[in-house]
């Protein structure tokens, strides 16, 4: 079994368990990953009908099954991921009293993400910018794929998709400036309709796609952005503080569209981002930059085993006093209390389960607890 | 609307470009504009229009031309809205090498349509004029009117000469027409008068030769001796002008001296075919050149020596019905003209007709003074209105000069007038416009804005520099804005290719660069082709009649046309430097 066949099975596991927002999304992937003029019209269509009709699950399941069969007949090969940016030491220097990011290195690969952290002012947005060929360095090297090596500038910003944390204004309906990006990357006719459609229903605007920009909230033009975006078939995507303005559900959606996006097989993307929601970020990325004052303190692999130390928040009702002699039988190293939040530190692996546990017995009014070792929110304290 | 909206998204789909400039769109409404001039032209022309003013001029006289202005500006603003909304090149789309010189001429199309609808409004007009006279026998008319001239008080210098047949304020025996300008210049017997002065007004020149002043005719009193080319001297000319105002000559001005047409060998191609010549046509000698001669109105000579007063009564009476046709004012009384004639020898009539004691306007007052039988004298007075005039004074009066605007409306509609002059003015605007629209597609405004007047500062000081370092002086300004634009051209290269400047400062560089686009492509010209060359300069008040004068090889850059084209490759080479200054990093 194939990638695109693993894929499949994944999205028929979610209609069996009649999991239809989250399998409808990744089945759209796995149209988009065939590049099948035929099955983009036969996915538009049954949006189409879903969405006018409002069909009972059983249909849809059956339509959706029926499409689903002539997809895993389809011979999908997956891309190679190879390395998108190598850029190694970079500087930007802005004066002798003001900030400079010093000695920054990355290295992303396509279908990697990587999370830029940090507090404000603290050079992540500057990093992006010299990435996307915006801003320019004072030292160090960055080296793209090959690909996008022996191009013009001009060329190459085309392909280095940054989207900065204001997105700016645009004008007319929704659907026409997807089409008009998409004929610009030379999708032209009958597929320039279909590919803008999938990218529609991709990013959930089917039922916006006529209105304008002042008809849209943040998180539908957030929305439209990436769809535009994804549309450039970009290599790489630097996005700017993405999450800003969104709630906490659409938060999550774009996160897991993103994850899915980047590990497209027909094209798989390398994605940068920079935010402040460091949990969320944190479940998506492979890779976690910390910035503090310019300077990269910190880099964290996903899958990097980091030493025994445990370290967790606690909001819990009692006095540092009782809590102190709750767990006086466990090793703790230090007890931070930070803005209502206790930060409690021990150095073993299994620290975590042993606290909990300890507050359980004691009946403590607990209202959350969260294991921080691997986050890069125990920079911040 | 389903049509448009098809088009709309095959353009989308399709041609993003063609879409983005929305060319389609614009064209059309630009056919839209021109249907409309059409029909306003159509529509606003009338018999009053022909009488007051030129068919070509009927555009501004109309108000058609404000209507036109605003219409563009609106027009175009709307367009700009659209145009401005999705620009590729500022969200680094992809752009194909040719994006902004195909752009340009996209552009190109539309904004001419949207500029030149001056153009069916006077195909309109000149329709509607044509459709007017399609009722009218005009040549017959035309006849009528050249017949019945001689008889009226009006101002004969309004008339055009094409149809001024009969008579002339002054004693020709020969007239001839200058049409090959040329030639006359480099006869031996002819020299070109300077031909500056009023164009409707006529002058005697040196009290022997008369100067009408259209714009290729030069009248000659043949009996007179010609001027000596060696004491050809213009302020002598201008100097020795006389008006016909209290002219004492005038006395001989009588419609009893005969006129002849003269042609000479270099016209006879023009006016005999291969079959031989006209009766009309005398050959003769004169100056022993072979000449042709024609006599101009016989038939009034003949009238007159024969004092038929029937047949002059008649051709009153036919101008004052071809003046009511076309609405025309007048107080044509020929009963009392033919007892002027009997009264008085008309030629005494005619040869005190005028005693000019200012312009005459058609809308004067005309006084006849009788103080004696013998002494019949017109005096014209400040203007005042027509209905109170004297009826006693105005028997032979009649808006002549409308009844002559109409006949040169009638001759008008067989003519396609393009002015050329005006096209390359359109074109100009035209090409201006879009440079514009383009610049400001892809410029940043703060840099746009202090582009302005660094670029002014530049000017200044180039030139102060090379005079003090090369003592260039400085009114030859065409080698400071060469010497400016080279230095601005070269550190945009600089930057551009070899130093990193702040994108600010490129950004000014490249405004300031895209002021002297032109310029660009001069450059290298003038440093290829810096040469001087010595040419010869024919100049007729010389005595060895040429001079030797300095000619700089980048003097071609005077003449519009090569400085349009060169300022159309310049803008085009320019374009290619605006992907690399876009992709520019901070």
């Amino acid at each position: 079994m194939n990638l695109f066949q693993e894929k499949l099975t994944i999205v028929a596991n979610h209609f069996n368990n009649k999991e239809y927002s989250l399998g409808y999304r990744k089945f759209i992937d796995c149209i988009l990953d065939s590049n099948d003029l035929s099955m983009y019209k036969a996915c538009i269509e049954l949006t189409d009908w879903k969405e006018t009709t409002s069909p009972s699950e059983e249909e849809i399941h059956t339509r959706l099954t029926t499409i689903l069969e002539k997809l895993a007949t389809l011979n999908v090969n997956s891309k190679e991921h190879k390395i998108l940016i190598n850029a190694s030491n970079i500087s930007k220097n802005y004066g002798a009293k003001k900030f400079n990011l010093q000695n920054v290195s990355i290295t992303v690969k396509a279908g990697e993400i990587w999370g830029l952290v940090g507090e404000n002012g603290n050079g992540k947005t500057t990093l992006l910018r010299i990435l996307a060929q915006e801003l320019s360095h004072n030292n160090g090297e960055i080296s793209y794929a090959q690909d996008t090596e022996n191009v013009s500038d001009y060329e190459r910003r085309t392909q280095l998709v940054y989207i900065p944390q204001r997105t700016p204004k645009w004008f007319g309906p929704l659907k026409d400036n997807l089409k008009y990006a998409a004929s610009s990357y030379g999708i032209k006719g009958e597929e320039n309709e279909l590919f803008v459609n999938m990218m529609i229903i991709r990013f959930g605007l089917w039922n916006y796609r006529n209105l304008n920009w002042d008809e849209l909230s943040s998180g539908y033009k957030m929305r439209f952005e990436l769809a535009r975006t994804f549309l450039r078939k970009p290599k790489i995507l630097l996005l700017d503080e993405p999450l800003a303005n969104l709630d906490v559900l659409a938060q999550q959606l774009i996160l897991e569209d993103l994850r899915n996006m980047s590990l497209s097989l027909s094209n798989p993307i390398g994605i940068i981002l920079s935010s402040q929601q460091l949990f969320e970020v944190e479940k998506i990325s492979d890779k976690i930059l910390f910035l503090k004052k310019g300077i990269p303190t910190h880099l964290s692999d996903a899958n990097e085993k980091v030493d025994d130390t445990c370290v967790m928040e606690l909001d819990i009702d009692c006095t540092r006093p009782e809590l102190e002699a709750a767990l006086a039988h466990l090793a703790i190293d230090k007890i931070d209390y930070n803005g209502g939040i206790y930060l409690l530190t021990i150095k073993d692996e299994k620290g975590f389960n042993k606290i909990l546990k300890a507050l359980l017995e004691k009946e403590f009014n607990m209202k959350y607890i969260r294991n921080i070792s691997h986050s890069t929110k125990r920079l911040f304290v | 609307m389903n049509l448009y909206k098809k088009i709309n998204t095959y353009l989308l789909e399709n041609h993003p470009l063609v879409w983005h400039s929305k060319v389609v769109q614009l064209s059309l409404t630009g056919f839209f504009l021109w249907l409309v001039s059409y029909v306003a032209g159509y529509v606003s022309t009338d018999i009053y229009d022909l009488q007051n003013h030129s068919i070509i001029a009927q555009y501004q006289y109309s108000g058609y031309a404000f209507f036109h202005i605003i219409s563009v500006i609106i027009i175009l603003s709307v367009w700009a809205i659209f145009f401005f909304r999705n620009n590729g090149f500022k969200r680094f789309y992809p752009i194909c090498k040719g994006y902004f010189t195909k752009l340009f001429f996209l552009l190109f199309f539309p904004f001419l349509l949207l500029i030149f609808a001056n153009l069916p409004f006077s195909f309109g007009a000149k329709n509607k004029t044509t459709s007017i006279f399609s009722n009218y026998n005009m040549d017959d008319y035309t006849d009528k009117i050249n017949l019945a001239a001689p008889f009226l008080v009006h101002n004969v210098s309004d008339y055009a000469m094409n149809y001024r047949i009969y008579p002339k304020p002054f004693p020709l025996e020969n007239i001839n027409y200058d049409t090959e300008e040329e030639k006359w210049e480099s006869g031996d017997l002819f020299i070109k008068k300077d031909n500056k002065f009023d164009t409707f007004n006529p002058y005697i020149l040196n009290d022997e030769i008369v100067q009408f002043g259209s714009k290729k005719l030069i009248l000659y009193q043949t009996h007179l001796d010609y001027l000596d080319k060696n004491k050809c001297n213009e302020i002598t000319v201008i100097d020795s002008i006389y008006t016909l105002k209290n002219l004492p000559q005038l006395y001989k001005t009588s419609v009893l001296n005969y006129s002849y047409v003269f042609f000479n060998n270099h016209e006879r191609s023009d006016l005999f075919n291969e079959s031989g010549y006209p009766n009309e046509y005398v050959k003769s000698d004169y100056n022993d050149e072979e000449v042709y001669v024609k006599k101009v109105a016989p038939k009034i000579h003949n009238y007159i020596e024969d004092n038929n007063k029937l047949k002059i009564k008649e051709i009153l009476e036919q101008l004052k019905s071809i003046c009511q046709e076309f609405k025309i004012k007048n107080n044509l009384n020929s009963n009392l003209l033919t007892e002027f004639l009997d009264a008085k020898e008309y030629s005494n009539f005619n040869s005190q007709l005028v005693q000019f004691e200012k312009s005459i306007y058609h809308d004067e007052v005309v006084k006849l003074n009788y103080n004696s039988k013998q002494d019949l004298i017109l005096k014209l007075e400040t203007p005042k209105k027509i209905d109170e005039y004297d009826t006693h004074y105005t028997h032979f009066f009649c808006e002549m000069n409308k009844l002559f605007n109409v006949l040169e409306a009638n001759h008008e509609t067989n003519q396609f007038y393009l002015n050329k002059y005006e096209i390359v003015i359109q074109i100009f605007i035209v090409l201006g416009i879009i440079w514009l629209i383009i610049l400001f597609e892809f410029t940043l405004l703060p840099s746009f804005l202090i582009s302005i007047p660094v670029t002014g500062v530049i000017a200044l000081l180039v030139p102060l520099f090379t005079y003090l370092v090369f003592n260039f002086e400085g009114t030859i300004l065409i080698d400071n804005y060469i010497v400016s634009a080279v230095i601005i051209l070269l550190a945009t290269l600089l930057g551009l290719y070899y130093i990193k400047f702040k994108k600010m400062i490129i950004s000014i560089l490249m405004n300031m660069t895209y002021f002297i686009a032109p310029f660009i492509f001069y450059s290298p010209i003038y440093y290829l082709l810096k040469i001087e060359k010595k040419v010869k300069v024919i100049d007729l008040c010389l005595e060895d009649g040429y001079d030797i004068e300095t000619i700089r090889p980048y003097r071609f850059l005077e003449n519009p046309f090569l400085f349009f084209l060169a300022s159309l490759l310049g803008i085009l080479l320019f374009f290619l430097l605006l992907r690399k200054w876009k992709a520019y990093k901070e």
